[in-house]
């Protein structure tokens, strides 16, 4: 457990030396949404339909530019060797550099997501159930990301096989969270969609953790 | 946990080699005569149906595919997950000859339906249909397991890590599975279940099942061959590649 904290606190200290990416991320997020409203130029009761496809599909867009980030600097290095012949089981050391690359780059768009909600429209429930999905959501989709980072770290040009081991998998999670945001834009109950999210985000911390372990494990040099 | 003993003879490379040469020729043949003698009944004797007419005919393609399907992913999947267990070699590579025949299957099983859509449904394809989803969800599994195995260059990493990969996909084969019944979907439920009697008459049921057991045939056949080039290629170096190589065999 304190190895644990020491990773994350470590994966913290790293990821706001080169807090660049962080800006980048939140910019990218911002610039495409926006992009997308201004361009296809829709009827404000249209724009809040399709809002939630819009920001989901692009809130995962973002986290994707990220997601190299959790294991290949530290492959690249060296560093990455070095934790996985300590002691530490390397399903932990996904879960940390999982935690903290949510915290990074998943938290600051839930948190920005209410903002974009009102800029496309949605009223009432759905400002608050549009941060919900995304909050249950994005951490599974990073610990999704952590299997795939972890198997693709190697490659020399990995970025874009991930993105393709991604997205079958994270298909069913951005489902969900559209689907549920867009009952809420309908004014409909969205309980059922955010409690899929939570069940999955539950077995997601349960076993994708030791997937990515074994695929570090399995990758390692 | 051990593995059983004949389960090790048959590991053992040239055993397997042997053993798969001697099947693979009866289970093709007999895997096409079933295809032909299914698509014969299938097509020329099963009557028409009194809702879909004619165009349901192209059922005998689609379900043997789509079985077809599933169950090579969870013989990939399988032939994964004991090399990952038991770091049995020749599991991986059954499993990397099962995922192109798989894929194929998928693709196949995709089309037709897409094929069968446009005159039940009026659209080729709908989005947001779980079905549908989660089928084209398993392309892109096949697809992602025969990229990263190809992509990494050392063959026992790849082994491994595709393999890591094709085991975290099986939670799409219940969801493929039970689709049409946990949510609304355009697609029609389960003509054949192994529980309640078949929704379907026996002069069309028989082609059916026919045409099922002959693609079984067929499609283990082409893994078959398919895994003993792969054993061919990894072993190589060994001396009874050399002495099957010589011999012609």
């Amino acid at each position: 457990m304190r190895i644990w904290l020491t990773v994350l606190e470590q994966e913290f200290i790293i990821y706001f030396k080169k807090w660049i990416h962080i800006i980048i991320n939140i910019g990218f997020f911002l610039v495409s949404t926006s992009l997308f409203s201004i361009v296809a130029g829709l009827e404000p009761e249209l724009l809040a339909q399709w809002g939630a496809g819009v920001i989901w599909v692009v809130a995962f867009l973002s986290m994707l530019l990220a997601m190299p980030l959790l294991f290949q600097p530290d492959r690249d290095d060296g560093t990455l060797d070095l934790m996985l012949l300590s002691t530490v089981d390397p399903a932990w050391l996904a879960l940390a550099k999982a935690g903290a690359n949510w915290c990074v780059f998943g938290l600051p768009l839930v948190l920005l997501s209410p903002l974009l909600a009102a800029s496309y429209g949605m009223e009432g429930t759905a400002l608050l159930v549009l941060p919900a999905t995304l909050a249950l959501g994005t951490p599974a989709l990073i610990l999704l990301a952590t299997v795939a980072a972890a198997l693709t770290a190697g490659l020399r040009r990995g970025v874009g096989l991930l993105a393709l081991l991604v997205l079958p998998l994270a298909l069913p999670v951005l489902l969900f969270g559209v689907r549920g945001t867009e009952l809420a834009v309908d004014g409909l109950p969205a309980g059922a969609p955010l409690m899929m999210l939570g069940a999955f985000l539950f077995v997601a911390v349960g076993l994708l953790p030791w997937a990515a372990g074994a695929a570090l494990r399995a990758t390692a040099n | 946990m051990r593995l059983p003993n004949w389960l090790h003879k048959l590991a053992s490379p040239p055993h397997f080699y042997r053993i798969a040469g001697r099947i693979e020729p009866w289970m093709l043949w007999s895997g096409l005569a079933a295809i032909a003698v299914g698509a014969f009944g299938g097509l020329l004797l099963a009557p028409p149906d009194y809702q879909q007419g004619d165009a349901y005919r192209i059922i005998y393609f689609h379900v043997p595919a789509a079985y077809l399907a599933m169950q090579l992913y969870a013989l990939m999947a399988i032939g994964s997950a004991i090399g990952l267990v038991w770091r049995m070699k020749l599991a991986y590579a059954i499993s990397a000859a099962t995922a192109p025949v798989g894929l194929a299957f998928t693709g196949l099983a995709l089309a037709t339906g897409m094929l069968w859509g446009k005159p039940m449904w009026g659209a080729y394809w709908s989005w947001g249909d779980a079905r549908l989803t989660s089928v084209l969800v398993m392309f892109f599994l096949y697809l992602g397991y025969m990229l990263l195995h190809a992509s990494l260059e050392e063959r026992s990493t790849a082994d491994r890590a595709a393999g890591i990969l094709a085991v975290v996909g099986v939670v799409n084969l219940p969801i493929i599975k039970f689709s049409v019944e946990w949510w609304s979907s355009l697609h029609q439920g389960p003509t054949i279940s192994r529980l309640a009697a078949p929704a379907i008459t026996w002069d069309m049921l028989w082609p059916l099942l026919v045409m099922i057991v002959g693609a079984v045939l067929f499609s283990l056949a082409v893994t078959l061959t398919r895994a003993r080039a792969e054993v061919l290629l990894r072993e190589r170096g060994a001396r009874w590649v050399r002495d099957v190589v010589a011999v012609g065999a």
